[in-house]
């Protein structure tokens, strides 16, 4: 056995090591801690693009931990969603890293900085897992240690609006957490496996000896993702805790953190339950209707806010509709729509939520009403700003277009036009909270004093813009990831049969 | 009408984990002190690991060691192991959430939620 042969499961066990190596170098020597975690994060990218590489070249593989037989031990996959995904979480990591080590110092205690990356790297080593992990169990691991970690993240920063928002995400996940356990041993009673091909050959038989039983077993997935993926009537945690972190860690959760959950759902979807699961029961319906709702009512919400942080927040909730919509039609456009659109959303929402950080940091204003005039003041920050929030409305040339064409063509497919209004809808509104921040911030004059307003210094620029540019390269060649998606799709496509 | 009772006592650990799982949800809904809220959330766990237990345990099995291995049923290991995960993963939880509790009675002065969010829209 060669040495590249555990290469991916390497990339967790990395972070693991980092992330208890770091509160000691902060203990020795705290300006070591910026150059060990950049460190970090860039072998990172070279270890998850040497394993892209490798999956592209030899195809997909599994690996046994320990040795065992997946059908006792435990087994991890990499295919080319693990290889394309752990790249993605591997560069916007880096990005909102090399932001973090500047803009982290406004935000929490000095003491705390080792102990803030060590969190973050914990919460990547559980993204990572998630990403990798076949068999539900190791999966609901991943799911605790991604949630203590977030949860984390979040309530470092000390303010009762954190430390309430992030109790609030504490418990209530963790009701997701022991639905999604209660599921997992019900699909062990009845199947009598926990990996998920395994699962997948024994579910028919155990659909129509134990039929009710599996039926819980899938609503209390849904029920339990869809806390987790803040799908609408759940979704009541994610604005006071995502608007009240400090911003790198609101970048990270909302950019990667549920959208890798979505991932899990999709892989759980496709690949443990059969054909004939998804024929018996209504899943596909049902989280259709919860996707719509999700859209329209995020967008809703969205457009009342006052505070920029919970405006983004709340347009998380509605573009993890477009995701959950997209694989729940059951059919490849849409699929590779919600897995085109994890890669995008990364991108738009981390570039938003760094460009408002650096508003909030230079001025200190968080109302939209008092923007007027700050994209002259800062242009950087606000171009960054307006590539991404164009993005989201899904203006032609940016990546966001191309999420929201194949969603089309895929609800074009299965023939249910009534969802296509309900992402036009969606434009609408998205394009009526955007445009207006934009505007604002470019066409109005400048109200406060206007001496205070600088831009920001380029380390805290410098990541909201790349992303930004990102936004544009993606959308000008979506060729490439399209390639990787299309092979993606079709694996996850073979795998549920 | 015998034979459902026969087969009610005999699957009673699935309705005792089944109460035990709605009490649990029940008493984090229904209560507004947030130590409760983590007391529900025990119970909810709680219950189960009742369930995964109860999924392992043959009837007249023994404990599954590999001394003669083929001769006596023995019960099946797996769910235990997972039932050991789950404890450490719901203690940890717990842990975190009396913690932040700590912190909430420190920052707002009660732990209760309807105070909680009176004193923040006074704010």
């Amino acid at each position: 056995m060669s040495i590249t042969e555990h290469l991916p499961i390497a990339i967790v066990l990395f972070q693991l090591i980092v992330a208890i190596l770091l509160p000691l170098i902060h203990k020795g020597k705290k300006k070591f801690v910026p150059p060990v975690v950049i460190g970090a994060a860039i072998i990172n990218i070279i270890i998850s693009s040497f394993s892209l590489k490798q999956i592209l070249d030899q195809g997909m593989s599994t690996y046994q931990l320990g040795g065992w037989p997946s059908y006792f031990g435990i087994e991890v996959i990499f295919d080319q969603i693990t290889a394309l995904i752990t790249l993605l979480i591997s560069f916007i990591f880096l990005i909102i890293i090399c932001y973090a080590v500047k803009g982290i110092n406004k935000e929490i205690n000095q003491e705390q900085i080792g102990y803030y990356f060590s969190l973050f790297f914990l919460l990547t080593a559980a993204m990572y897992g998630m990403t990798m992990a076949f068999d539900i169990f190791n999966l609901y691991v991943f799911m605790e240690v991604s949630l203590l970690a977030s949860v984390g993240i979040v309530v470092i920063k000390n303010t009762p609006k954190s430390i309430q928002g992030g109790f609030n995400y504490l418990i209530l996940n963790a009701i997701g957490s022991s639905c999604i356990l209660l599921g997992v041993g019900m699909i062990y009673q009845v199947t009598g496996y926990l990996n998920f091909t395994w699962v997948a050959k024994n579910i028919d038989t155990a659909l129509s000896n134990y039929s009710h039983v599996v039926t819980a077993a899938v609503a209390l997935f849904t029920v339990g993702f869809s806390l987790k993926v803040a799908l609408f009537p759940l979704h009541v945690w994610l604005p006071d805790a995502h608007s009240s972190a400090p911003i790198p860690s609101s970048a990270i959760l909302s950019g990667l953190l549920t959208k890798i959950y979505c991932l899990v759902l999709i892989r759980i979807v496709y690949t443990v339950l059969s054909f004939e699961v998804l024929k018996v029961l209504p899943l596909g319906m049902i989280l259709r209707s919860l996707a719509a709702i999700s859209i329209l009512f995020g967008s809703f919400f969205a457009i009342v806010q006052t505070d920029i942080k919970r405006l983004l927040a709340y347009s998380s909730v509605s573009q993890v509709g477009y995701i959950v919509l997209g694989f729940s039609f059951f059919n490849s456009y849409g699929l590779k729509a919600s897995l085109l659109h994890i890669i995008n959303y990364a991108f738009m929402k981390v570039a938003l939520f760094l460009a408002a950080g650096n508003i909030i940091y230079a001025t200190g204003i968080k109302e939209i009403d008092q923007l007027k005039g700050i994209g002259r003041r800062m242009p950087v920050t606000f171009v960054a700003f307006s590539l991404g929030a164009l993005a989201m409305i899904g203006i032609p040339p940016l990546n966001g277009f191309f999420s929201k064409w194949y969603l089309a063509l895929g609800i074009l497919k299965s023939h249910m036009p009534i969802y296509l209004i309900v992402i036009t809808i969606s434009t609408l509104l998205n394009a009526s909270y955007y445009l207006p921040i934009i505007i604002r911030g470019f066409f109005y004059q400048l109200e406060i004093n206007s001496d205070e307003v600088k831009e920001v210094s380029p380390n805290l620029y410098l990541p909201a813009i790349l992303l930004g540019i990102g936004c544009l390269v993606l959308g000008l060649g979506i060729n490439w990831p399209m390639k990787i998606i299309d092979q993606a799709a079709n694996t996850l496509l073979m795998m549920g049969g | 009408m015998l034979e459902l009772v026969s087969k009610l006592t005999q699957n009673i650990h699935y309705f005792i984990s089944l109460f035990l799982f709605l009490l649990g949800f029940y008493t984090m809904l229904a209560n507004s002190n947030l130590v409760k809220k983590m007391i529900g959330l025990n119970i909810m766990d709680t219950s189960i690991f009742l369930f995964l237990v109860s999924i392992g345990y043959i009837r007249g099995g023994k404990a599954p060691l590999i001394h003669h291995a083929n001769e006596v049923i023995r019960v099946n290991p797996l769910p235990h192991a997972l039932v050991l995960t789950g404890i450490v993963v719901s203690f940890s939880i717990s842990v975190f959430g009396y913690a932040l509790i700590i912190k909430i009675h420190s920052h707002y002065g009660t732990i209760d939620t309807k105070k909680i969010t009176k004193t923040e829209n006074k704010e």
